[in-house]
């Protein structure tokens, strides 16, 4: 392997440990007792200490040495880590990703803030040589071990452990030397007892296991066993578990049930800025139970083109399969043998479609972990408090999307924070609200789409002020009327800005217009509502994934074609009386009162020149950025999922088409460019 | 023959696939065909021009057809038993040719290969790189470069800069 491909990796490591960085630093300001937190800060920084200096990174080694050392101190004392000493990692982890880039460039400058921040880190240790000598050594947790006997002080420490519901349960054996006749073993029941909790700690008395000499495998040496205990079991169905044993040779107590709640009330005095996350669907599983051990996974890289591959031929495998199951040939056999072996291959062939698409699919809670980051920042700097509520975290999403997904949101949350939430508390105050602004990220599926939601309960969207701003760029045009959800899509048009004054965070109206963009390049849309006073919620909807869509597949001249589902609205065959034309200005359906333009696809594909009568025609309702239109076809055929494939330059000049689709079939079905058909057709009259 | 007398004859000469359209015989730079299929169900794009007829699956692919007969100004025929796609490739860039009938691969000597000459017939003769007469027939070789460019199928500053690094 040559030097380029390891620092390839090396960068790519580097990068996914810094970025972790950032979240546990603010996981840590979050929950400030969770030391094991600060451990893993220090393991990844001292990676990243080793890895930098054995590729002459020397700049990024030195800082992040001392950040490692700064790091070394707190997680090693007891000292309270404030708000301004979180300040200080943060801004170190920032200077941590410039280094890397100036690194990687082989730039020879140092980013602008290196030395102070160096001085910053180095001012902490400093303080740390004082204190030293004035703090007195700490007592290590695991000074217990080997005893028999445990003190308070252990129990109380071992009382931190437990979450809501469980109880701490000590378990006293005392066992006969011929358990082992009556179908008991020391490792089998510890098996069960982990089924049922888990074990914090086991003191084993050793002391009777004789010289090997005279060993006798049939008898049990170790008779003296104290287990702590954690369950959410109650104490009769533990108590199964010793059935074995005779009532004497076990003490059953229960020393301390949990009270702790999990955190829905809101303590004031807990929230500082950014803070405070719940997960009401994970409240089941607390992020401390997250981190134990046996919940520990390994995982495989693996190059995405790679399931790509896999995934168009596992396409093809489906398409095989499909004909076989469906080949006249074979059905005509009637025998028994293949009918069931195809049953089987389909049922394997599904299984195995569903499995590779579930490996592209990743919790968003990566994502949503960086954005406390960015709603700890932008609320500093806009001296607003803000909590920000993460629900949904779990929610899985196409990798591919994920990457593309951080930039709309991180403007969306900049954007509700600075414009969304008002800009004091006296404010919030005269309209009954708390104090400390809400910022809401919210994920879960929705009919078969995937929703994030980003929600403020700031003062809402101003429909009159944006109106007037719109049309004063000329966005709008004077006097025209707009629903209320065209009025909040405004704001997100290139060149509009409501903010009265420019800030450093939003309101060069760049940001919701690049939200915009590039979340339809993901093949999604975003929705804004807001109610004055109570707040505004961005609803971003995206597919479930980008390799499938779900398809409305109509029939135009005898040629399939696919529209996506998300467009469209609804689908009718028109009555007659509700089927106008207008001179010059073309066709249209009067449906439930609205007007809505008719397209006939097959002129504009210019395949034929039939015009069929509407009312013996199918319309499909379509929603699309320039308002709604209804496409007329021959014949709606039905809904199915299809598998997207680029059409490639030779044919990507075609602005009709968005791609094509493999049907179940085998055959190609070109897909709808919905946006485009009817600005289109508007560019011909 | 000698591994030395292979060198000499892959430098003098290069191999050609050849195929039928009416009674003509053209030959295709083997390098650029990566397999040939039989006629399938082929997918009708609109707002192309007619010698595109469409799209195919290949295996997952989705690869545009061009008739060569319409290319090449010539009429439509119907498809039977020994019409075939041959599948070339440039840059990445994958097009299927429909051809009335693939004869086989010809190793043509470069001293074989004159000039095109001028035709006075209907059929467009832009694209044929040159000609050679191989026992009784004439083959001629096609230029794919130049089918591509005016077919507007590829970007064909891309290609250049794949055949300069080459």
């Amino acid at each position: 392997m040559d030097i380029n491909k390891l620092k390839e990796i090396f960068v790519e490591e580097a990068t996914e440990i810094i970025e972790k960085l950032d979240v546990d630093i603010i996981n840590f300001e979050e929950d400030p007792e969770d030391k094991e937190l600060l451990n893993e800060l220090f393991r990844g920084v001292h990676t990243l200490k080793g890895s930098a200096n054995s590729f002459g990174f020397s700049r990024l080694g030195e800082f992040v040495h001392h950040f490692e050392d700064a790091l070394d101190y707190y997680r090693s004392s007891d000292e309270q880590i404030t708000s301004n000493i979180i300040d200080v990692f943060l801004e170190s982890v920032d200077i941590i990703k410039e280094v890397m880039e100036v690194e990687i460039e082989g730039n020879p400058d140092l980013p602008h803030q290196y030395n102070q921040c160096l001085e910053e880190i180095k001012t902490l240790l400093q303080k740390k040589d004082t204190q030293e000598e004035k703090s007195s050594p700490t007592q290590s947790d695991l000074d217990n071990e080997g005893t028999n006997n445990t003190d308070e002080v252990n129990i109380e420490h071992l009382k931190k452990e437990l979450i809501e519901d469980e109880s701490l349960f000590r378990i006293t054996l005392n066992l006969d030397d011929d358990v082992y006749f009556r179908g008991f073993d020391h490792s089998k029941l510890f098996k069960l007892l982990t089924k049922e909790g888990y074990i914090l700690e086991s003191h084993w008395d050793m002391s009777n296991i004789p010289d090997i000499k005279k060993f006798n495998p049939e008898t049990s040496y170790i008779t003296s066993i104290v287990i702590y205990f954690v369950s959410k079991e109650d104490e009769a169905s533990i108590k199964e578990i010793f059935e074995y044993l005779d009532d004497t040779e076990y003490i059953f107590e229960k020393i301390y049930t949990s009270t702790k709640e999990a955190p829905i009330t809101i303590d004031k005095a807990d929230i500082k800025f950014g803070r405070r996350e719940e997960d009401k669907e994970a409240t089941a599983v607390t992020p401390k139970k997250g981190r134990r051990k046996s919940d520990i996974h390994s995982y495989v890289k693996i190059d995405t083109n790679k399931l790509d591959e896999l995934f168009d031929s596992i396409g093809e495998l489906v398409i095989a399969q499909n004909f076989l199951a469906e080949n006249k040939d074979i059905q005509i056999m009637k025998n028994e043998n293949i009918t069931k072996t195809i049953n089987i291959l389909s049922k394997t062939t599904r299984l195995i479609q569903n499995r590779v698409m579930s490996l592209r699919m990743v919790p968003i809670n990566d994502t949503f972990e960086k954005m406390k980051r960015v709603v700890r920042d932008a609320s500093k700097k806009v001296n607003k408090e803000i909590s920000l509520v993460v629900e949904g975290a779990e929610t899985e999403i196409d990798k591919t999307m994920i990457d593309s997904l951080s930039d709309p949101l991180i403007h969306i949350i900049r954007n509700s924070i600075d414009h969304g939430i008002e800009d004091n508390t006296q404010d919030r105050e005269k309209a009954r609200k708390s104090p400390i602004g809400q910022v809401t990220l919210r994920a879960y599926h929705k009919g078969g789409k995937i929703a994030i939601e980003i929600n403020d309960d700031g003062r809402g969207i101003n429909k009159d002020k944006v109106l007037e701003k719109a049309k004063e760029r000329g966005l709008v045009a004077e006097g025209a009327e707009l629903s209320d959800s065209q009025i909040f899509g405004l704001i997100m048009q290139p060149g509009f800005s409501t903010a009265d004054q420019i800030s450093d965070i939003s309101g060069r109206g760049v940001g919701l217009d690049v939200v915009r963009t590039s979340i339809e390049k993901l093949k999604g849309k975003v929705e804004i509502s807001s109610s004055t006073g109570k707040g505004s919620t961005f609803t971003i909807l995206l597919p479930l994934t980008l390799a499938i869509i779900d398809g409305m597949l109509v029939k135009s001249e005898n040629d399939t074609y696919i529209i996506p589902t998300l467009s469209v609205i609804e689908s009718f065959i028109p009555q007659k009386k509700i089927v106008h034309t207008v001179k010059d200005k073309g066709e249209f359906v009067d449906l439930r009162g609205e007007m809505i333009p008719i397209v006939r696809l097959n002129e504009l594909l210019e395949s034929s020149e039939n015009r069929p009568n509407i009312w013996e025609s199918t319309l499909v309702c379509i929603e699309s950025e320039n308002g709604k239109f209804a496409i007329l076809i021959d014949d709606l055929i039905g809904r199915q999922q299809v598998v997207i494939k680029p059409l490639g330059y030779t044919l990507s000049g075609i602005k009709e088409f968005s791609g094509s689709a493999v049907m179940g079939n085998g055959e190609i079905a070109l897909i709808l460019n919905v946006e485009s058909l009817w600005g289109s057709k508007e560019g011909k009259n | 023959m000698n591994e030395e007398g292979k060198r000499e004859l892959n430098q003098d000469s290069s191999r050609f696939l050849t195929f039928f359209i009416d009674d003509e015989q053209y030959g295709l730079n083997i390098s650029h065909v990566k397999e040939i299929i039989a006629s399938m169900n082929i997918t009708n794009v609109p707002k192309t021009p007619d010698y595109i007829k469409g799209v195919i699956n290949l295996r997952g692919a989705v690869i545009p057809i061009v008739d060569v007969r319409l290319k090449f100004g010539m009429d439509e025929r119907a498809y039977d038993i020994n019409t075939a796609i041959i599948i070339n490739e440039i840059d990445n860039v994958s097009i299927g040719f429909i051809v009335d009938r693939v004869e086989d691969v010809l190793s043509i000597k470069h001293s074989e290969l004159t000039e095109p000459p001028k035709f006075g017939t209907n059929v467009d003769t832009s694209f044929i790189e040159s000609v050679a007469q191989i026992n009784e027939n004439v083959v001629m070789v096609l230029n794919l470069k130049k089918i591509f460019e005016q077919s507007e199928l590829v970007d064909i500053s891309n290609i250049e800069k794949s055949e300069n690094d080459n």
